[in-house]
């Protein structure tokens, strides 16, 4: 009987032993992974800022234990993958949005999850930022970080013509004095760059800053708004400093970058927001920031280029989405985010970046961002702005402003009526 | 037979083994044979599913690309709805136009393809304005279609992205053909971000070591694995072919590699066959030692015993067979140790009596002679009745000094008293009776010798006085004995005589050796197997008996 029981087991332990060889055990539940829950985030950032988000994801991981967030990393192609991943119902669950006019109807709204969570701190945030994440007064995404557009000059040309450095609250006069100055075509050198096909929604804080507008505060009209002679006059500024010669226009097909030829010591000044700062510390271009110039005694205006992020209304897990959000406007996220600037004041006063005079006009034109930019003021402005940007582009290569606007406005009217 | 020739120690082991083995090889070489078909069979569907999977996706890709460019070049076509200038847009109206046309090249740009530009003779493109036009005409796949004027497709490293350049990417240049118009002689170019696929594939080579080769219609190589093997004949191949262009897609997994699964089985089936059979040859051992060992053991004690040594002793620990053939052995060597000692015992004193007898013996020529030669004297001086009593004399002598130990029939034996009666008649008178009962039959039944005189003569001597007394002796059979009672009536003995009737004497007493002897002669001859017994009442008489097997004298020879 002993015996049979010992060849028995040991029949067994050889015949487990080659069925475990034989199988394995891969099992791959829904939405969780290693027994983790998983949560998506998109992202449009790519490179070192990719890489600030996925620190900031394994931050939110350490303190969650059972999650695991999964950044997908869109690139360029983040408008067509979230429209794409939004019609399929199966959005990431956190997103990366800043055109809300377009997406909010598939965001989840989150003011009721601010109310009943005061950890927040909703005072806390730059309230100019709230507008470009609201429609219809509803909130649809949180603030993470912002930039508005400041001059960059380069203080050793500036030395070498003996100009003094621009000074807050300066003006265009001032700033073309400058430029004419720092231009010399035999060096290709240069005192401003224009891009030859811009964004019209970079070019509404100088427009703002003679006055002008895009559209009406209602959203209703363009006429008389778009082809204002305060717009024109605006937009007209850039393309007149090409026609002059001392501008070069930058960015567009087969041209150079405007940053690569201010890395190259060869631009006097450029506009532009935070983005290509540590670039140029890095390139060890020696270099200031000031604020916008103003159009004499007119108040300058600020325009906010801002990330926020937002959660997918067809999220099946909203709760965990808020948690990653809140911690993603958290001020220990909101400092590891370097590659823009902080959105909440008491991380601002805590790191003292205000203090930091490259860092300064930034906050001050963010102070002077009160407009709300066009997009928001109207759901067919993809439409109207196709217009607008051809007569922008014809303007920067030197032509008339006023009729090109007129056209535009002509091309546009039909979108406005309801 | 050769199992014949081994030991049982040794069967016991190679039966167990057999036992132990048959299954186990069995049981390993079908779970091995199964599960590496299962594996194998499953491996064999993951590549030709790879491989289909690898084609599926380049063909997607061929089709978008080829009905994109198809639907560009259609539109860009279409003379009412192109207006471009020849030259850069710089007027409203081209920026509306060039508006137009990106987003056209926008609407075709699904969610992989890299880029979708028209370049124009001149160099200018649309398409958007991450694109270096520069980086782009040192491809290889610039120049080729610009030297041959014809489409061209290949796969290769793009450098010419301001950022976010793949690492593959799948390039369609197609010549554009036009009668007039801006983009004549200029080229649509497609590209698609084919990083998916290669990581797709580099999964494949390094999970199936397999080596995926692309080649185009041509059989030019588009794409193909780095390895550092070289292909063999006896790899195993897949192959399939894309619907559009005839593509050649094909995966290759050395042989070795494939079967890497089923080997790996087949190694832990051997280790578990081989842990137990390790297993099964020590338990197999172990028990058919400890059971062989006791067998020896037992052989050891006979081989011992037989060669006399009969101290051997078995020590018992199981209650088994083995154990109660143990104990059986040892019962047996006691008894015949004891045996032993019995016969050592009658050797003993049958030398010991011959011994004594040959003290005894006095020359009986000289004793005959002389009572012949008094006989004779006798005879001669007419005294017949001394005559006679010498010649019983001589013939009871006869029998008395005749001391080769033997068995003697019955009837010689009575003979022999018969002469001792003669005399004792001649001395006595007829005042003493004698009575004998015995069947005829019985006179051929054997008995030692001299063994009823010495009887008779301890009757004549101290039972009767003067001679006078009946005397019964009578000889019958009693199962397988014979039964001899001898009665006088004479005066009888006393307990303490008759408790010593039977015991040998002092050395110096003389007499009442006589029936000491007789039982020596039972004891030499029967062993133990023989009863004598002795009754007497004083004044009354003595009652003696007498059983000891039947044996019968050989009437034959």
């Amino acid at each position: 009987m002993k015996k049979k029981r010992i060849w028995f087991s040991l029949l067994v332990a050889v015949f487990v032993l080659v069925m475990s060889a034989c199988s394995s055990n891969n099992s791959s539940g829904d939405g969780k992974k290693d027994g983790k829950t998983i949560l998506r985030f998109a992202t449009w950032d790519t490179g070192d800022t990719l890489k600030i988000q996925q620190d900031i994801a394994k931050e939110f991981e350490k303190e969650n234990k059972d999650v695991k967030v999964q950044v997908e990393a869109y690139g360029d192609g983040f408008d067509q993958k979230i429209a794409a991943s939004f019609g399929a119902k199966n959005p990431p669950d956190v997103m990366y949005m800043w055109d809300f006019t377009t997406y909010h109807q598939s965001l989840e709204p989150l003011d009721s999850y601010v109310e009943k969570d005061p950890d927040i701190k909703m005072d806390d945030f730059y309230e100019g930022l709230f507008n470009y994440s609201k429609v219809d007064k509803k909130l649809y995404g949180m603030p993470a970080g912002f930039s508005t557009m400041v001059v960059y000059y380069n203080k050793k040309l500036f030395d070498q013509y003996n100009i003094p450095y621009p000074q807050e609250g300066w003006t265009w006069d001032e700033f073309l004095e400058s430029a004419k100055k720092l231009t010399d075509k035999s060096k290709k050198q240069y005192g401003f760059s224009v891009t030859s096909e811009p964004d019209t929604y970079d070019l509404q804080s100088l427009v703002w800053s003679n006055g002008g507008s895009f559209i009406s505060d209602d959203g209703k009209q363009i006429d008389g708004v778009m082809n204002s002679p305060e717009t024109i006059e605006a937009i007209q500024l850039y393309g007149d400093m090409v026609k002059d010669g001392i501008a070069v226009l930058t960015g567009g097909k087969n041209q150079q970058s405007a940053s690569d030829i201010f890395k190259s010591g060869k631009l006097g000044m450029l506009i532009s927001g935070i983005w290509p700062i540590q670039g140029y510390k890095d390139a060890k271009v020696d270099f200031g920031t000031v604020m916008m110039p103003s159009f004499g005694s007119k108040p300058v205006k600020g325009l906010i280029s801002s990330s926020s992020i937002s959660i997918a209304k067809d999220s099946k897990q909203k709760e965990l989405a808020w948690k990653f959000v809140k911690f993603y406007s958290s001020e220990k996220a909101i400092k590891m985010r370097t590659a823009d600037l902080p959105v909440r004041k008491s991380v601002v006063a805590e790191t003292k970046v205000m203090e930091d005079a490259l860092y300064k006009p930034f906050y001050t034109m963010l102070e002077n961002a009160t407009n709300t930019p066009a997009f928001l003021l109207n759901k067919n402005w993809n439409e109207v702005n196709r217009n607008l940007s051809a007569a922008i582009n014809a303007v920067m290569l030197g032509q008339n402003g006023k009729p090109l606007f007129d056209k535009a406005v002509k091309d546009s009217e039909k979108y406005l009526s309801k | 037979m050769f199992i014949n020739r081994l030991s049982t120690q040794k069967k016991l082991f190679i039966m167990f083994l057999i036992v132990a083995l048959v299954p186990l090889l069995t049981l390993g070489i079908i779970s091995y044979l199964q599960s590496s078909k299962v594996v194998n069979g499953k491996l064999a569907n993951y590549n030709h599913f790879a491989g289909e999977k690898i084609k599926t996706q380049l063909d997607q890709i061929l089709v978008d690309m080829y009905y994109g460019s198809s639907a560009i070049q259609q539109y860009l076509a279409d003379s009412t709805a192109v207006n471009l200038r020849h030259q850069e847009p710089k007027t409203y109206s081209d920026f509306k136009e060039m508006n137009n046309l990106e987003r056209l090249l926008q609407a075709h740009k699904k969610s992989n393809i890299r880029g979708i530009y028209v370049i124009t003779s001149s160099g200018y493109f649309y398409g958007g304005y991450d694109f270096k036009f520069d980086l782009f005409k040192k491809q290889e796949i610039w120049k080729r279609s610009v030297w041959s004027g014809n489409p061209s497709i290949g796969i290769y490293q793009p450098t010419h992205y301001k950022d976010n350049n793949p690492k593959h990417v799948l390039g369609l240049i197609v010549p554009l053909k036009y009668s007039y118009g801006v983009l004549n002689n200029g080229y649509l170019l497609i590209e698609t971000d084919v990083d998916d696929l290669f990581e797709l594939m580099k999964v494949l080579e390094k999970d199936l070591h397999s080596r995926i080769e692309i080649k185009n219609e041509l059989g030019q190589s588009l794409y193909h694995s780095t390895s550092k093997e070289a292909a063999r004949k006896d790899d195993i191949i897949w192959k399939e072919q894309t619907n559009i262009n005839n593509w050649n897609v094909e995966i290759r997994v050395p042989r070795d590699k494939f079967y890497q699964s089923s080997r790996v089985i087949f190694k832990i089936v051997l280790i578990g066959i081989g842990i137990s059979f390790l297993l099964a040859s020590m338990l197999s051992f172990i028990f058919s030692n400890q059971f062989t060992k006791k067998i020896l053991n037992l052989k050891f004690a006979i081989d011992e015993v037989s060669k006399g040594i009969f101290d051997t002793k078995l020590s018992i620990h199981t209650k088994d067979e083995i154990g109660k053939l143990s104990f059986h052995f040892n019962r047996m060597v006691d008894k015949i140790k004891q045996l032993m000692e019995e016969i050592k015992q009658k050797e003993l004193m049958k030398r010991e009596a011959e011994m004594k007898a040959i003290h005894y013996q006095i020359n009986p020529h000289l004793l005959f002679n002389t009572l012949n030669t008094i006989q004779w004297k006798a005879r001669l001086d007419g005294n017949k009745e001394i005559g006679q009593m010498l010649l019983h004399l001589s013939k009871v002598l006869e029998g008395n000094l005749n001391f080769s130990i033997e068995l003697i029939s019955i009837k010689e034996e009575l003979e022999a008293i018969e002469h001792f009666l003669v005399i004792q008649r001649l001395r006595y008178g007829d005042h003493f009776n004698f009575h004998l009962v015995m069947d005829e039959k019985l006179s051929n039944g054997l008995i030692p010798r001299m063994t009823l005189q010495p009887m008779l003569e301890n009757i004549f001597f101290h039972a009767f006085e003067d001679g006078e007394g009946i005397i019964e002796l009578e000889i019958l059979e009693s199962g397988e004995y014979f039964r001899l009672s001898l009665k006088d009536n004479g005066k009888g003995m006393s307990q303490d005589k008759l408790n010593t009737l039977f015991t040998r004497p002092e050395d110096n007493v003389r007499g009442g050796i006589g029936l000491y002897n007789v039982k020596q002669k039972f004891q030499i001859y029967f062993g133990k197997d023989f009863l004598i017994r002795a009754d007497s009442v004083l004044t009354q008489g003595t009652f003696i008996t007498i059983s000891w097997p039947k044996r019968w004298r050989d009437t034959r020879g």
